[in-house]
């Protein structure tokens, strides 16, 4: 990754921390189980866990839950912690229409449909038939009553209908999972950064037309790759205004310079959050308002 | 739409005792040879794969209750609910044979550790018999063995 060193800060001890296993986070499921039923439940098991002081939903394991009846129960969900950052931002309020463009298999709008505690109308969507099996045993294993799943290609979303907030978790080069995928050490291949960022600049042109005005869209990848973030960002500044989403946690802003370009300053807004700063993995989120 | 409602109220009633107001706030449509719970607000669009939960599956003029809404219904099932022990669990789901039990014929709640886990199905012969699917028991398997 040292094509980065230049807007990762503290490189060495992203370095160093992106050499270690990811550690295993839960997300524990308001709809199912309290968080003191699900430490009951790891106690039993004698999996041991400690707080992410950051978000109180997220617990982080010294082992892998996965073989437990609770997450078969669906009282969690295993997920990164910092994966969780893109719905804070969205900010779902039971009255709003939401529309996950690509959502499989499913850990954000899980976590959309707990934080709204079943209310609300949640649109689940994705292309792949493999991935919306795995969305709909999710859904379901969850008990998300407040979500519908719709197959299609997000480019090609009918428009008969606008939405109050959008979360486009794009597709992307992935490589803020370099911990779990240690092929990516390197950084991803650059001809797959621009190839992906191709169907990103289409996927958020397709948000803009689907939110109300006013409303609000989260463009969010895992990805380190400027290519895939700011610089998708800064092609669509004139349609919708950035809003830097208000968290406490250790992050960076968005970066305006790279690869001796200047970028716009409202990038500053984005945010981005490396392995590092929360023991995690690598995320990107720039927040719109139409 | 209200006919819906007042069908899995009724069941769920009189098979698990369970109180009318659970389903207040909710929305039933049928698919699939299937009754469905959403929540209020979620639309039915036509293009949807699914919304909300599989709640009661339509078999032979009957109706069945899934395992997905006996587990998030769970503590509110007052009656009609099977406490497995380990000896239990382990001939009815890693071995998927009956156990011997005395319920009125029809869907009993399977409950372990404390937990509803699904829906078992007594037979006039006294044997219970899980209804589990054999996905989700596959992973169920794996898990207790």
């Amino acid at each position: 990754m040292d094509k980065y060193k230049e807007i990762i800060p503290e490189f060495k001890k992203f370095q160093k921390k992106i050499k270690t296993e990811q550690p295993h986070d839960i997300r524990i499921n308001n709809l199912k189980a309290s968080k003191e039923t699900v430490k009951k439940s790891l106690n039993k098991e004698e999996i041991k866990f400690e707080e992410r002081r950051w978000n109180e939903k997220f617990l982080k394991l010294n082992s892998n839950p996965s073989k437990t009846i609770a997450h078969w129960l669906g009282e969690f969900y295993i997920q990164e912690s910092s994966s969780g950052i893109p719905p804070l931002a969205l900010k779902p309020k039971p009255q709003d229409h939401i529309l996950d463009m690509c959502a499989a298999p499913g850990s954000k709008t899980t976590q959309i449909s707990a934080m709204l505690k079943n209310r609300g109308n949640i649109i689940a969507n994705d292309i792949n038939s493999n991935r919306i099996r795995a969305l709909l045993s999710n859904l379901y294993r969850l008990g998300c009553l407040n979500t519908q799943v719709t197959k299609k290609d997000a480019r090609n979303f009918s428009e008969d209908h606008k939405f109050d907030k959008i979360l486009l978790d794009a597709p992307c080069s992935g490589e803020g999972n370099v911990r779990n995928q240690k092929d990516l050490l390197n950084g991803a291949e650059q001809h797959e950064i621009e190839k992906i960022s191709n169907l990103q600049e289409k996927l958020l042109e397709k948000a803009f037309k689907l939110c109300k005005e006013g409303g609000t869209i989260i463009y969010s990848t895992c990805t380190f790759s400027p290519k895939e973030n700011e610089l998708i960002v800064s092609k669509f500044l004139e349609k919708g205004k950035l809003e830097k989403p208000k968290f406490k946690f250790d992050h960076c802003p968005g970066i305006t310079e790279w690869k001796n370009e200047t970028l716009d300053e409202e990038l500053k807004k984005c945010v981005r959050v490396y392995p590092h700063q929360l023991d995690s993995g690598g995320i990107f989120v720039a927040k719109f308002k139409k | 739409m209200q006919n819906l409602k007042n069908k899995v109220k009724t069941y769920f009633q009189n098979r698990f005792n369970v109180e009318e107001k659970f389903w207040n706030n909710r929305n039933f449509y049928e698919k699939g040879n299937s009754i469905w719970m959403a929540s209020q607000k979620v639309d039915q669009r036509k293009d949807s794969l699914a919304s909300g939960i599989r709640t009661l599956r339509y078999i032979g003029g009957k109706v069945k209750p899934t395992t997905y809404i006996l587990q998030i219904l769970d503590e509110k099932i007052k009656k009609n609910i099977k406490r497995l022990n380990g000896k239990e669990a382990e001939i009815l789901i890693l071995e998927r044979k009956p156990i011997e039990a005395s319920f009125d014929p029809g869907y009993v709640a399977l409950k372990l550790e404390g937990k509803v886990i699904g829906c078992g199905l007594m037979s006039y012969q006294n044997e219970l018999k899980t209804q589990i699917s054999k996905n989700r028991t596959k992973e169920l398997q794996e898990i207790l063995q």
